[in-house]
């Protein structure tokens, strides 16, 4: 995507979406918080899992530190709300090295298995702690005012998006595409594969957990069990394919369509809810395997054609 | 060209690599004089690219030295080794699919030699020229994916060269190339020697491996068995044998009578 063509879309989002709180339900307000906290997790796990190739399954344990790192820090020492951000988000970032370094040895499965077992490794940890005050659940100083929790996610995710753009322009960025596309090569061609997947998971866990720390700010209370939960980090990915793996708003269109649809059925079919992520996932999969965006493009085949192409090709 | 002169600027003794009990590479001593093109020749099997991944750090070594201009790279993570100038391609080419041909070579000329110290314009400027070089510049903004198997061969070429390598080592890039792709890409490599890279080829056509090597090295079961100009080494006994079997070597040797 072009700067000026980026720049652009990205004023009209600003704009828009700033002014909407003085025109809607604070419902609406809570709900579109909810799709931009959604599309912060997508947009980060995109990092890691699109851009790098590399699929974490555990990407909401970022999500947990952040927002128990703020909320320990709030509801213990009484550090203000934005400077805990802050160290969450550090928090996260020390964690995706030392994780990071055994754990991006591994690939493809072994390294979502991995992921996905210090997520769980985590949670137990932190069910277990004093200072987190373990499954009893931890409470925060309480602030209710729904606009300005909008405007933080929303903040959050325009950064999101930036430094995304911003990287996939530099040299990491197409030192992490090259890793995705073939490691071994990679490395061939001078790029220091493990130094630039490291950050990328750093990067990657970033805003997720700033995310999981307005998040528990915005809950007032949090407990292990949700904020570790696995169906967070599935959601992350979900919404990302749907929209459109290692693509730089893929992953928002996918949070706010998924959400959407997923509001509406919860609403007024509940029973055909329960299906509704696997019905997605499946078509995803089958028809636009790359996603919304890339269909949009006009680059690959999508749809009907492409099943058929790939049933062919695959003498299914 | 291939008169010694100096020290060589890629060197190898003793170099040994054993997968299992097998020796893929056994106990060989090689070496490249600046500006030669070194042809390596080899039975399917014979340890060949099984010695471009221990040059170029793809995989450890068992045993041996390789320096390069005088320094020691054994151990060596690859993407250091790349860095130095020892740049190489795939036999099984490797594109990265979902960047365009531009943005292929772009890699090379960011993580290459001197890469650090280009910023990503001047670095997709340079992948231009280089696209240029090896006659891919029109398909610049094309997806990699959407080559065809010589211009992914190309394509190959273009992402080592952007690296400004010294040292080009070349799997078997005319593979599946016909006649007339072979012949452009024999001066394609002869234009890149003149621009005063040292290049080690390894391929299975003869005709372009006499054609474009200063000197030709055959390995055999992981041993050196022959290594000298051209011609020397096609009337050699042990590389004749290797390529066509004891028996074709002892009718040779016996004359006509014996070739029933």
């Amino acid at each position: 995507m072009r700067p000026l063509t980026f720049l652009l879309i990205l004023i009209i989002l600003v704009v828009s979406f700033s002014l909407i709180p003085f025109g809607v339900s604070s419902y609406w307000v809570r709900f579109l918080s909810d799709i931009f906290m959604m599309a912060i997790l997508a947009s980060s796990w995109n990092v890691i899992g699109g851009y790098t190739g590399y699929p974490s399954f555990g990407n909401v344990v970022f999500f947990g530190i952040g927002a128990y790192t703020t909320g320990v820090l709030m509801g213990k020492f009484s550090i203000p709300f934005f400077p805990s951000l802050l160290i969450a988000a550090l928090f996260a970032v020390i964690f995706a090295v030392l994780i990071g370094l055994p754990v991006l040895r591994l690939k493809g499965h072994y390294f979502a298995i991995a992921t996905l077992g210090v997520a769980e490794a985590m949670r137990e940890v932190v069910a277990n702690l004093n200072i987190t005050e373990g499954n009893m659940g931890l409470t925060l100083p309480i602030y209710l005012n729904p606009n300005f929790f909008y405007y933080v996610m929303f903040g959050i995710l325009v950064l999101t998006l930036l430094l995304t753009y911003w990287v996939t322009r530099q040299r990491l960025g197409y030192g992490m595409v090259a890793i995705r596309e073939d490691e071994e090569a990679a490395a061939v061609a001078g790029v220091n594969t493990t130094q630039y997947k490291v950050i990328a998971f750093a990067l990657s866990g970033i805003f997720t957990a700033m995310a999981g720390g307005v998040h528990a700010y915005y809950m007032t209370y949090i407990e292990p069990g949700p904020v570790f939960n696995v169906m967070i980090t599935v959601e992350m990915i979900v919404m990302s394919i749907f929209g459109g793996v290692g693509t730089l708003l893929g992953p928002t269109v996918g949070a706010f369509i998924i959400e959407g649809l997923s509001e509406l059925f919860s609403t007024y079919f509940l029973i055909i809810h329960a299906l509704f992520f696997g019905a997605i996932v499946i078509l995803a999969v089958i028809f636009t395997p790359r996603g919304l965006l890339d269909m949009l493009s006009g680059r690959r085949r999508f749809g009907l054609g492409y099943f058929l192409e790939n049933i062919r090709q695959n003498r299914v | 060209m291939s008169e010694i002169n100096g020290k060589p600027i890629l060197e190898g003794q003793g170099v040994t690599k054993e997968f299992g009990g097998l020796q893929a590479v056994d106990n060989v001593d090689f070496y490249l004089q600046e500006g030669e093109i070194l042809g390596l020749i080899g039975p399917n099997g014979a340890g060949k690219t099984t010695l471009i991944n221990l040059i170029t750090g793809t995989i450890p070594i068992t045993r041996g030295e390789i320096s390069f201009k005088g320094r020691l790279i054994v151990g060596l993570p690859s993407y250091k080794i790349g860095r130095m100038g020892i740049s190489r391609t795939f036999q099984v080419v490797k594109p990265f699919r979902g960047m365009t041909v531009l943005e292929n070579a772009a890699v090379g000329a960011m993580f290459g030699r001197n890469g650090l110290k280009r910023s990503t314009q001047r670095a997709l400027g340079k992948a231009a020229e280089v696209l240029e070089f090896v006659g891919l510049s029109t398909k610049s903004d094309m997806l990699a994916d959407g080559l065809n198997v010589p211009e992914r061969k190309r394509l190959e070429l273009a992402k080592a060269l952007a690296m400004e390598p010294e040292v080009l080592l070349l799997d078997e890039v005319m593979a599946g190339l016909n006649p007339s792709e072979v012949d452009e890409a024999v001066g394609l490599i002869k234009r890149i020697r003149d621009s005063g890279v040292t290049i080690l080829v390894i391929e299975h056509v003869m005709r372009a491996i006499t054609g474009v090597s200063d000197r030709i090295f055959v390995l055999h079961h992981g041993q050196k068995i022959a290594d000298g100009p051209p011609e020397q080494v096609m009337n050699d006994e042990q590389v004749i044998q290797a390529y066509l079997g004891k028996r074709y070597g002892r009718a040779q040797r016996e004359g006509e009578d014996a070739g029933d």
